[in-house]
């Protein structure tokens, strides 16, 4: 593979990794949903869904609906190298008519279920190597690692499988993915362009706006590229929170990333004590490159 | 039949987004602008009054001809896009320039593009070439 290529980079959203040109840009459209792009052109759109044990059965509605709705159906034949897939996926190429070029490409993974439509914007001659490398470095199933690695735009994490995607936003400047695990909640973000943001504030400043909560200045752990702060209240005011809604324990980090000019910031709440090392583990593992 | 009441002008007609990319934004002549010493674009337009407070300042105001006017200053990043807006560019032009200049992603730099034009044109301050 392709691995330490800058002309090709990693992507990991939602369960999913692969690998794509770097000139294309990748933009989520849904938790399940991506859209690549080159030079503001849609390239191609990938849909995914985890079907596990019922694989078979929606393969074979998603691949009728496609025919009924689209006027999709699928070709058996697929171009010779789509040969080495077909031992982790089942693959279908799908064409508008008999001898036209294929539209669409259905694969489902033969290991986890996981049902993957790609929409061809342009003909698949045009790009054809681009998505043969693709689809090779699709990988949709990590069984040994209990982390689910997400690497979007400029930064990557590792997070742990439990954390489930609840809601993300890509405004200008500003990145935010928030997970829920039980009664935790985390909020992923990451603020560009750095120097712009601490012309009028302060990095402690930021960290209790994007945190939504009231410290006291000196509480905050400063250091000279990160500010922190850990909140482990008394069982009164434990019970004080709880009756106004809120989740009393929390860790927040905010750091400074000078180099690539970025703000990189993690956000757990819990009802319950938090553990530091998962906490240490994320943040370790939280990145920022240069684009 | 369709009435003639509910015709779609050509004004009304809704840009795909590779035409609006395509667009060409342009500085209002009339526009009053300067360039501060922090290289910042301050902007000093009039302030639109109903009748009432027109004859109000009229009657009133000591400068009873010039209108009221109020004064919107850019930052470091309005500004820099505002300077590319010489009626050449292209919008996604301006958009790839952005992200380069900030280095910022295509998409972030989209958003952060279109939506200060699209206020700069609310505004009056710009006028966009159709492609």
């Amino acid at each position: 593979m392709k691995e330490g290529d800058s002309q090709w980079r990693n992507i990991g959203w939602n369960d999913l990794e692969f690998q794509c040109p770097a000139r294309w840009d990748v933009i989520v459209s849904g938790e399940r949903h991506l859209l690549l792009e080159e030079n503001f052109q849609p390239v191609l759109e990938l849909r995914y869904h985890d079907n596990k044990e019922k694989a078979a059965r929606i393969e074979k509605q998603i691949l009728r609906n496609l025919q009924k709705e689209n006027g999709l159906f699928p070709h058996k034949s697929i171009p010779f190298s789509w040969q080495p897939l077909s031992k982790h996926f089942s693959l279908y190429l799908l064409l508008q008519e008999k001898e036209s070029p294929p539209r669409a490409a259905l694969l489902c993974c033969k290991e986890c279920g996981t049902t993957l439509l790609f929409y061809f914007f342009k003909t698949l001659a045009a790009n054809h190597p681009d998505i043969t490398t693709l689809f090779s470095s699709l990988c949709c199933h990590n069984a040994k690692n209990e982390q689910t690695l997400w690497e979007i735009q400029d930064f990557k994490l590792r997070l742990p499988k439990r954390f489930q995607l609840n809601s993300y936003t890509f405004a200008a400047g500003m990145t935010r993915l928030s997970f829920q695990d039980g009664s935790l909640t985390a909020h992923i973000c990451r603020l560009a362009p750095a120097s712009q943001r601490l012309q009028s504030t302060t990095l402690s400043q930021l960290l209790q706006v994007l945190g939504d909560v009231e410290i006291p200045e000196e509480d905050i752990i400063q250091t000279e590229e990160m500010v922190t702060h850990s909140r482990h209240p008394p069982i009164y005011q434990q019970i004080l929170d709880r009756f106004k809604r809120k989740l009393p324990f929390h860790e927040i980090i905010l750091r400074h990333h000078p180099k690539s000019d970025r703000l990189s910031g993690l956000f757990v709440f819990d009802k319950k004590p938090i553990s530091r090392k998962s906490v240490t583990r994320i943040i370790d593992s939280y990145e920022i490159y240069p684009l | 039949m369709k009435s003639i009441l509910s015709k779609k002008t050509d004004k009304d007609r809704v840009l795909s987004r590779t035409e609006a990319l395509s667009c060409i934004p342009q500085q209002n002549q009339t526009t009053s602008w300067e360039e501060l010493e922090n290289g910042d674009i301050q902007f000093t337009y009039a302030i639109p009054l109903s009748r009432f407070f027109q004859a109000l300042h009229r009657k009133f105001s000591r400068n009873r001809v010039v209108p009221p006017t109020k004064r919107l200053q850019l930052d470091a990043m309005g500004s820099f896009v505002w300077k590319l807006l010489d009626g050449e560019r292209s919008v996604g032009n301006i958009i790839t320039l952005f992200a380069e200049e900030y280095k910022v992603s295509n998409q972030e730099s989209e958003k952060a593009v279109t939506a200060f034009i699209k206020t700069l044109g609310q505004r009056g301050f710009i006028g966009i070439n159709l492609p």
